[in-house]
């Protein structure tokens, strides 16, 4: 089996991306797994009434997550991220992108 | 160029004239079938609003992909895959469309992506 | 030690040319290496060589030349991409008669299918998209 490394770049406020993508791979948390870049990572916000819904699906289908560490120091967040996500830096990032056979962006 | 071949998935998820990302997927379809890959494309989500054929080309300044989309199976690209979920959220019916396509449900599109060695998602 | 490609679709004004940049830094920094830098859509605009930034902001396309030339990447422009936004060598200025050229050096004009080659010859392929 393949295993993809999804990577989101949109805030779910913006973008379709994370609800399209997530559609399609919280059914099978063992090929797929989510990373949030650039304003994907306001998804991460743990309080955030929007992302409730999406936070949910993330910790019942157990689907690992993950999220760029340089993106939510920019944006001055990163004490508020949901204990769903673990937080990479980039050379995480270039490590977790090897872990997957492939790597499939969403905007 | 080598003589490697690859399962190539591209995914056209926007609608047309929203930006270049549809254009930039057909251009990397074409240019993966001359090279040989095997070549799969995804109308998903907003993206199955290509098949539908122009009523008129004049209003707007950006390319169309609609009219190129016929010529693909010259290029024998003819795995063409479809949201079923967007067709219905569209309101779209099967025989309106531009080509045949094959439909598939969510569980069906995780697997093509699966399947995929490279996806080109745009 | 792995190879990656790196597709760049955005302008040098959008955070995922940034994200890409900081991607390459990054492989490179762990010892790994860039098959090639592809530069598709707006992504031509970081190998132009006339934006003049302000000095309180970065530099991308002269940060990409600089990484580009340090490490010899591979820096391929879409042709069909560059033409259309004016992005030209020397050899396509004097071929459609334009006023000068402006493509970086370091960088050069091909077609997709370096994309696809670059797809077949490296371990990961990344989409950096606007």
């Amino acid at each position: 089996m393949t295993k993809t490394l999804h990577l989101i770049n949109k805030a779910p406020q913006h973008s379709s991306a994370l609800d399209e993508c997530l559609g399609l791979i919280l059914s099978d948390p063992q090929a797929h797994t989510l990373m949030l870049i650039e304003d994907g990572v306001y998804a991460a916000l743990g309080q955030a009434d929007t992302n409730q819904h999406f936070l949910q699906g993330l910790q019942q289908s157990k689907l690992p997550a993950y999220v760029l560490m340089e993106d939510l120091e920019a944006r001055g967040i990163s004490d508020k991220v949901s204990g769903v996500f673990s937080l990479v830096d980039y050379t995480g990032f270039v490590d977790l992108t090897l872990k997957f056979s492939k790597v499939q962006s969403w905007a | 160029m080598t003589a490697k071949k690859q399962k190539i998935l591209v995914i056209i998820r926007q609608a047309p004239y929203s930006s270049v990302l549809p254009e930039a997927a057909l251009d990397i379809v074409l240019t993966a079938a001359a090279f040989e890959q095997e070549v799969s494309l995804l109308f998903f989500s907003q993206g199955v609003l290509h098949l539908l054929a122009q009523e008129s080309t004049d209003s707007s300044a950006m390319k169309n992909i609609s009219r190129a989309l016929p010529s693909l199976e010259l290029y024998e690209v003819n795995n063409i895959l479809l949201d079923r979920e967007a067709l219905q959220a569209n309101a779209l019916q099967e025989d309106e469309l531009l080509l045949p396509a094959k439909l598939l449900n969510p569980v069906e599109i995780s697997a093509a992506i699966a399947a995929a060695d490279q996806v080109f998602n745009c | 030690m792995q190879s990656f490609t790196l597709v760049i679709y955005a302008s040098p004004q959008s955070p995922s040319s940034m994200t890409a940049l900081n991607f390459a830094r990054a492989l490179l920094a762990s010892g790994h290496s860039l098959y090639r830098l592809f530069f598709y859509q707006d992504g031509v605009y970081n190998a132009c060589s006339f934006q003049v930034p302000p000095q309180d902001e970065i530099d991308l396309p002269a940060a990409w030349q600089a990484l580009v030339q340090e490490h010899e990447i591979d820096a391929v422009v879409c042709v069909a991409s560059a033409l259309k936004r004016g992005i030209v060598d020397t050899a396509e200025a004097e071929r459609y008669e334009l006023a000068a050229a402006n493509l970086r050096e370091g960088f050069v004009i091909s077609g997709l299918g370096q994309l696809i080659d670059a797809t077949l010859n490296s371990d990961r392929t990344l989409n950096f998209l606007p």
